[in-house]
Parts: C-alpha cells; sequence; structure tokens
C-alpha cells in the first residue's frame, strides 16, 4: 500500500503522469492478479489487463482514499469475472495450470504442505481449495486487503455474511493444516 | 515427529482471532501452532508481488498513455463538436427570429374542419363583377382562399351549369 503517498500519486496519474500510473500498478497488480487467478483461472492476465485500462479510462473521475481505490479496483475486476462467466457458461473455470504445476497440494493430500517451502502461488491453490465464496472472502480481506464493509460491497452480501463465511474459510484451513504438517514448519522459516 | 493436533487449531480458532489474522495482524507468539500455521500460509499469499507478477509493467503503462491520450482526443472531439452544436442553434434561432419578424411571414393556424381566420383582403379597385373566367373573388371579402373542401370554405357558390 502507497499509505501517505497515495493522494499524490493517484493525482499525478489522474492528470496522465505515466509514471505515477506505474506506481499504482506496481503497488496493486499482484494482489489484483492472485484474485483473479483465484475468481477466473486462465483469464487472470486478461482480465487483470481490461481492468487497468478501465481504470486508466475513468482514473481521472475517480476520488477517494487508498481503500477506496482498491474497493474500486477489485469491484471492476469482479464485474468483468461475472461478465466473463456469462460469456463463457459452459467453460469451467479453474486454477491455472501454471499454479497446479508449481506446489498445488491435492485436496487429500494438503497435509503434506511444508510452509517453509510454500510460495505465494502454493499458498493460494490452498486457499483455492476452500469453496469459493470463502476463498473470495479471505483473498479480498488478507490479500487486496479490504475491509468487511467493502468486501460486502464489493461481493453484494451482508457484512456479517461475509464475516462468517471468512472465518468458517479459516477454520477449514486451519484444520487442513492441522492433518499432519510438522510443527518444525509452523514456525516459518523466510 | 511431533503433529498438530487434529482439531486444535480449529477448536481454537475464535471470531477475535479469526479478525485479526484477517487484517493481517498474526497471531501472538504463543498462540497455537496451528494458528501459527495459519497466519503464516496467509503471509505467505500476502507477500509482496514478484518479479513474474510484474512482468506486465511496461506492456501496462503503455496502454494508459495510449487509454489517456485517446479519452484526452475524445474529450477534445466532443468540445468541438459542441461548439459546433452551439453555434448552429445560435444561428438557427437569430434567422428564425429575422424571418419570423418580416410581414410576409405572419404565420396562421387554420384548424382542420374549422373556419379559417378572416384576414382582410387586398382592397380591389377596378370592376366589380367578375369577368367570365377570371377568378372568383369571394363575396363575403374572405381570404382569397380556394374552397378545396366544402366542409371547410366559408361559402358554396354553385358553379354555373349547375355542376
Amino acid at each position: 500500500m502507497l499509505e501517505r503517498e497515495f493522494p499524490g500519486v493517484l493525482r499525478a496519474a489522474a492528470s496522465g503522469d505515466e509514471g505515477a500510473f506505474a506506481q499504482l500498478w506496481r503497488d496493486a497488480h499482484p494482489p489484483l492478479l492472485r484474485y483473479l487467478r483465484l475468481v477466473a483461472g486462465d483469464a487472470a492476465e486478461d482480465v487483470a489487463s481490461e481492468v487497468w485500462l478501465e481504470v486508466a479510462r475513468r482514473l481521472r473521475r475517480f476520488r477517494g482514499s487508498e481503500q477506496d481505490f482498491r474497493g474500486w479496483l477489485f469491484t471492476l475486476a469482479r464485474r468483468r469475472v461475472i461478465d466473463l462467466r456469462r460469456s463463457c457458461a459452459r467453460r469451467p473455470v479453474r486454477l491455472t495450470a501454471e499454479t497446479a504445476e508449481l506446489d498445488r497440494p491435492a485436496t487429500d493430500d494438503t497435509a503434506a504442505v511444508a510452509l517453509e517451502n510454500l510460495s505465494t502461488e502454493g499458498a493460494l491453490a490452498l486457499i483455492g481449495t476452500l469453496p469459493r465464496y470463502q476463498a473470495e472472502v479471505i483473498v479480498l480481506r488478507v490479500i487486496a486487503g479490504l475491509d468487511v464493509a467493502q468486501v460486502a460491497r464489493i461481493v453484494g452480501k451482508r457484512p456479517g455474511a461475509v464475516r462468517a463465511a471468512a472465518h468458517r474459510g479459516l477454520r477449514a484451513l486451519a484444520a487442513r493444516l492441522s492433518v499432519s504438517a510438522p510443527q518444525g514448519n509452523a514456525q516459518g522459516k523466510e | 515427529m511431533p503433529y498438530f493436533p487434529r482439531f486444535g487449531a480449529r477448536r481454537s480458532l475464535n471470531a477475535a482471532t479469526a479478525e485479526e489474522l484477517l487484517a493481517g495482524r498474526g497471531v501472538p507468539g504463543d498462540a497455537p501452532a496451528g494458528q501459527q500455521a495459519l497466519a503464516r500460509l496467509l503471509e505467505i499469499a500476502a507477500r509482496p508481488g514478484t518479479e513474474r507478477e510484474l512482468v506486465g509493467e511496461v506492456a501496462a503503462a503503455a496502454a494508459f498513455v495510449q487509454a489517456t491520450s485517446r479519452v484526452g482526443s475524445r474529450r477534445l472531439t466532443r468540445r468541438i463538436l459542441a461548439a459546433a452544436a452551439c453555434a448552429m442553434a445560435v444561428g438557427g434561432a437569430a434567422t428564425y427570429v429575422t424571418m419570423a419578424s418580416h410581414p410576409l411571414h405572419k404565420v396562421t393556424p387554420i384548424q382542420f374542419g374549422g373556419t379559417p381566420p378572416v384576414i382582410p383582403a387586398p382592397r380591389v379597385t377596378s370592376s366589380p363583377s367578375p369577368q367570365p373566367g377570371a377568378p372568383r373573388t369571394n363575396p363575403g371579402g374572405g381570404t382569397g382562399y380556394p374552397a378545396a373542401h366544402p366542409a371547410i370554405g366559408p361559402s358554396v357558390q354553385p358553379r354555373p351549369g349547375g355542376r
């Protein structure tokens, strides 16, 4: 997050400063891409490009804080994904082959995850084994850094429902991690 | 090798701890191992962007430049079109006012099926009786409009010859 720098960077980007836009992109693109990998699978990169193009077109009219910007970004992304699902309703959305080739654990073998060797893609893949809604809410909260109210607006649910889904998802993840992972791994090595 | 108790983490993960984890604040060092593992997993998932994720920066910036320049040129085009439309509207209004004020352009609406309004006809100074073959004039000093339809004509004069 850019935090204090954000208002100046946003102003510059809105007035057409390419460098400022790149700064916004560097900050927000990785979480956006991770979210899209979860909800759009193979189309994540394409959807992300479309989202950023829309941001570029409408940035001049955007007003708000960094949290608002994040909320707007992920709202645009989710709408794009919904459009995508409508347009190819028959094609099942799944995680990318690229991600699957990494260290994604099989659903029946999550216990074997060694946390110290787990990559970001692997962690996402593990979260992706949760029911879609729970996984989406957890990613929006943890990776996008949005609060309950923002996530509720994005997914069109009540804050209480969002909170409950996130908690259920975390409990399920904790249970999966608890199956047989060695304790030494839990302490985490950087 | 020690293992996490299977359901220990699940049981101990209360709402407050879950909120701490979701807010990225992690768990205390003395938290149960399951919670620590979960915190570690979320931390890994929320790591800063990798090189592979940031590889599209140049393309994104180029797309931004293209999009903003296109938006700018579209905005300019819209402004030019709006100015042209305003100029045409003002010019048209001025022309209308000029023409409408001219006496020859007085327009009197006539209701369908009604009686046309009476407008004084120009004075006729010559022969009071029509010459044969000359067009008839309305004896009542009417509008001068030909009675195209009996219903709307002010008077109907039988034609010579009874037809």
